[in-house]
């Protein structure tokens, strides 16, 4: 985070009993602004991009779920998704009509893909996905191969192998961060043959998500004897980022276990922005718009309510 | 249990192949642990470490410092080879890297009678157990690494 000028800072101490929060920071998005809106708990923390499974306390996060734009977890699985973004990922159309088939290995089979060559094309379609989003790719998986290992292929390369697919006739799930617009999405099997796949899906998981690829530099998920629930930052290497469009206007509040409540104005951020700006943080919300004073007022209410 | 460990520039890559090995045959993938050790501090000769400070498994620990000499995650099976139709080289792995890293670790643990602290040094792993991050690396005589604005 860079701190940009016109920088004013303010400190809310906690004191006296607050009255319970009916502010919504999700208003503060209503009109399509961008930031992002982090509350750690096992809800919203889990292990990593690549693991959505959620976190305990003491494990490390890799990734925190933005709420800003409407996201939630609810009974073992992400809500608030976006809308289909694959053509014909069913195949009711009774071909593959949406898709690339350059190679020619992949065939309709009685309303599914299957691979039947092994000139190692690529079986795609261009989503309208958006550089620094998160989708949710899922799909049935219908037939194995008889050889090889088939796998995603995800902006041109490849990922989420067949090792790791499960099952036969299971529903794999993988979550995938899109690095530029219009991304490229679809199987490859080079040698695998024979093996099929349908009803394929992906979605965005709406919002600016904060991760850490990295292992050792992911904060560990804390609660307190009260409760609550926070985000340890070990001052040494931890770093959860979000990323924000570039702009010279925004406004973060955050507040940490012991109720202090921070708002930074006039913030110029660009990019990765790691939002450990406390090492025992409870509450984050950014939003790229200067807030009206009863917003800031309503905001740091809200925040300081959380502890 | 909490690791800090300090691992001098020249021997980031090692290191980091160590981690990688380590965190691959403990259930994390190799990305996970390829841009690891990346926050750099310094001793008071200005000499630039890189460290890292994590939660680790006990099953972590144990098979980076008590199950003898790191072995190739058997996920790393090496690179698809089409004309051979086999795997082999490149591994992602550097197999040697990562024991001539874990040869240099020296460890530390909290004890009635233990010793000071290691200082950090040229060719050596400092590992120190048990403390929050800052501290150990305070005690292992480093800085943060001083930034100009």
């Amino acid at each position: 985070m860079r701190l940009g000028l016109g920088l004013s800072i303010t400190v809310r101490m906690k004191g006296g009993t607050a009255a319970p929060p009916a502010f919504d920071p999700a208003s503060l998005f209503a009109s399509g602004e961008e930031g992002a809106w982090y509350e750690p708990s096992p809800e919203t923390a889990f292990l990593s991009t690549t693991n959505l499974t959620p976190c305990d306390v003491g494990d490390s996060c890799g990734f925190l779920l933005d709420k800003s734009q409407g996201a939630g977890y609810s009974d073992g699985a992400f809500t608030g998704l976006g809308s289909e973004l694959v053509t014909n990922g069913d195949f009711e159309t009774g071909d593959l009509t949406g898709w690339e088939n350059s190679g020619g290995d992949f065939v309709y089979d009685s309303g599914f893909v299957r691979d039947t060559g092994t000139t190692g094309t690529v079986f795609r379609q261009q989503l309208a996905t958006q550089a620094g989003k998160l989708y949710k790719v899922e799909f049935d998986y219908v037939a194995s191969p008889s050889n090889g290992t088939p796998s995603l292929s995800w902006e041109g390369s490849r990922t989420f192998y067949a090792t790791d697919w499960g099952s036969l006739g299971s529903r794999p799930v993988v979550y995938l961060r899109a690095t530029q617009d219009n991304s490229y999405f679809g199987f490859e099997g080079r040698i695998a043959v024979n093996w099929a796949v349908d009803n394929i899906s992906v979605k965005e998981l709406p919002g600016n998500h904060a991760t850490q690829v990295t292992a050792d530099a992911r904060p560990i998920l804390r609660q307190t004897a009260g409760g609550l629930y926070y985000l340890e930052d070990d001052e040494v290497n931890d770093v959860l980022n979000w990323t924000a469009p570039a702009d010279t206007d925004y406004t973060i509040s955050y507040v940490n276990t012991a109720g202090t409540v921070t708002t930074l104005t006039g913030q110029s951020l660009s990019g990765a922005t790691n939002i450990l700006l406390d090492p025992a943080i409870v509450g984050y919300v950014a939003v790229d718009r200067a807030l009206t004073a009863g917003e800031t007022t309503d905001l740091e209410s809200y925040l300081e309510g959380l502890t | 249990m909490r690791l800090t460990i300090a691992t001098p520039i020249a021997d980031l890559s090692d290191t980091r192949a160590f981690a990688v090995c380590v965190g691959w045959i403990n259930g994390f993938r190799p990305e996970e642990w390829q841009g690891s050790f990346a926050a750099q501090w310094q001793d008071d000769a200005g000499n630039i470490y890189h460290v890292s400070s994590f939660e680790a498994s006990a099953e972590w620990v144990a098979s980076a410092a008590m199950m003898g000499p790191v072995d190739r995650p058997p996920e790393d099976v090496g690179t698809w080879d089409e004309d051979a139709q086999e795997y082999g080289a490149p591994y992602v792995v550097n197999l040697a890297g990562a024991r001539r890293a874990q040869d240099r670790m020296v460890i530390w643990q909290p004890a009635e009678d233990a010793p000071p602290v290691p200082q950090a040094s040229a060719g050596t792993l400092v590992v120190v157990v048990g403390m929050s991050g800052r501290d150990a690396l305070e005690a292992m005589g480093l800085r943060p690494l001083e930034v100009e604005i």
